[in-house]
């Protein structure tokens, strides 16, 4: 497939990079033209190895129908290995829905999501200096075609700009730096770029979430979150004592905030039909590099979310991602505990995550609930999108647990029959 | 051109369910089947109210079986039945018991 390279070239390309909070948001629009004879089926779009890191989600989807009736088509993105990308460049292929003839054009959205790219400088600060960070960028994009025509634009939080690189013609206007519009960039061309800015928006990270989903076929979901949350901004930088915002599924019922300690009393709950909204203060406010450690639990109605698909087989539909909003989250684990007697588990995820199988045991079992664990790394408010968990249940193992009640209260009855059966006098009764 | 997922779970699954899985095309129309209890929540309470007592009427019926027959009269058949009737309802009683008291076993 080497051909195609210098076949396709990007006669323009838009790129919008809004770095208002610790997660890093990048819009590329890109209109690729066929310059060349054979058909090209898909687009490739390629990452320094610095960036490649630190991507979380990339999402790409092209526009179809005129002005008022434009509806975005998602088109499937899977990693390329194209061994002679320069200095390690990571490759990511777009797959066209139909293949571009020769001198034909599109235009391609692509969205991807960095995290962590935004470096405190300087890394401690007193509690009165604002907080300043490092972006790193290129202030032309990173592509293994030749570029017609582009232009970047970096929106910051604020007009404080300490400080950037210029690389002509380089303009700000208020909170928005642009860099360009530049003409004919060969492939793979690079002009590395800092901005310098000022960040006053706290940064909450969760370290750590393990979700619990545990279902129960007598009618309920319960759900156990475990956040290990921590203030990633200066250290020594203001208090982190906003409300966090927890959003849950509406028909929440038996909700708690506890951690290690007890139950902390400083939240509130708030539920209407659409959707019920947990608003959380952690138990002492957060300063820079502080970390807390939470649980929150809840329970859900059975109906709204496990469903028989027409196989005969059961499956959860649940949102996957962490329900606190605007939030990224380092390490998530999603532990789905399926009723004892369920068989054949699989897991249906619209992103790569690493799965495999455990044995939890709870109440009443006997030989261990199977549990499905996913675990992904990175994960942005992009990732709250449903997954599917599908499994075999036999319904008649639902009377496993009646039976060990009853089979318990029996054997007490039993042995009250033999003692009244049983002789234990000493001496023979005349 | 960032799609927001609405929340209801339900109509969502329609339109993000992975296109490789071998669903059929008249499928995706139809709504899918929720799963719910055999017994409807809402009688948790009352019915485990309901065989507990049931439950303890029949161990009373036995100990009282037990006490005021001889060894000579005391047939061990009744004894067993009386003992299976009662330990089925007080089985079933207690699984509502903890069902309605929020331990979803």
């Amino acid at each position: 497939m080497d051909s195609f390279r210098s076949n396709c070239c990007c006669t323009r390309r838009c790129l919008q990079i809004d770095v208002t909070a610790p997660i890093t948001r990048v819009f590329l629009t890109l209109k690729v033209e066929n310059a060349g004879t054979s058909e090209v089926s898909e687009v490739l779009v390629a990452f320094p190895p610095t960036e490649a890191e630190h991507l979380a989600i990339l999402k790409a989807s092209v526009a179809e129908g005129k002005r008022k009736k434009k509806t975005y088509v998602p088109l499937s993105v899977n990693p390329s290995g194209s061994p002679d990308a320069p200095n390690d460049a990571q490759l990511y292929s777009v797959s066209l829905r139909s293949p571009l003839k020769s001198g034909e054009a599109t235009t391609v959205e692509v969205l991807y999501v960095l995290t962590h790219l935004l470096e405190p400088f300087p890394a401690e600060i007193s509690q009165s200096e604002p907080q300043l960070v490092y972006y790193r960028d290129s202030a032309t994009l990173l592509s293994p075609y030749q570029i017609v025509e582009q232009i970047t634009s970096i929106k910051t939080p604020s007009n404080k700009v300490e400080s950037f690189t210029r690389v002509d013609p380089t303009s700000r206007v208020g909170s928005e730096l642009r860099y360009g519009p530049y003409h004919d960039h060969g492939p793979y061309s690079y002009s590395p770029v800092i901005v310098h800015f000022e960040n006053n928006n706290p940064f909450a990270v969760v370290e750590e979430l393990v979700r619990e989903i545990e279902i129960s076929h007598w009618g309920s979901l319960q759900i156990r979150d475990h956040y290990k949350l921590k203030h990633a901004g200066a250290r020594h930088k203001g208090v982190f004592s906003r409300h966090l915002l927890i959003k849950l599924p509406p028909r929440v019922h038996s909700v708690y905030y506890r951690d290690e300690i007890g139950n902390i009393s400083s939240s509130h709950l708030h539920i209407d039909s659409q959707k019920s909204e947990l608003e959380i203060e952690p138990r002492y406010p957060l300063f820079g590099g502080w970390k807390a450690t939470f649980t929150i639990g809840y329970g859900l109605p059975l109906q709204d979310f496990l469903f028989e698909s027409h196989d005969g087989r059961r499956y959860l539909n649940f949102s996957f991602g962490c329900p606190l909003i605007e939030t990224m989250v380092d390490d998530l684990t999603v532990k789905v505990i399926l009723p004892e007697g369920s068989r054949n588990p699989t897991a249906a995820v619209p992103f790569p995550v690493d799965q495999h199988l455990e044995m939890t045991y709870s109440y009443l079992d006997v030989v261990g609930r199977t549990t499905v664990v996913l675990q992904k790394r990175n994960v942005v408010p992009e990732h709250n999108i449903p997954f599917q968990v599908y499994y075999d249940f036999n319904p008649i193992f639902m009377f496993a647990e009646p039976l060990m009640l009853i089979s318990a209260v029996f054997l007490f009855f039993v042995a009250c029959i033999a003692y009244v059966h049983v002789d234990l006098s000493i001496g023979k009764s005349s | 051109m960032v799609r927001r997922s609405p929340s209801r779970s339900r109509s969502v699954f329609l339109f993000t369910f992975p296109l490789s899985s071998s669903f059929r095309v008249l499928e995706i129309f139809r709504a899918p089947k929720p799963v719910t209890s055999p017994v409807p929540v809402q009688w948790y309470p009352a019915l485990s109210a309901l065989l507990l007592v049931g439950g303890l009427f029949f161990t009373a019926f036995f100990f009282i079986y037990e006490a005021t027959s001889s060894t000579r009269n005391r047939s061990l058949a009744k004894e067993v039945v009386i003992a299976a009737v009662a330990s089925t309802f007080l089985g079933f009683g207690s699984l509502f018991l903890l069902l309605a008291t929020g331990v979803y076993v």
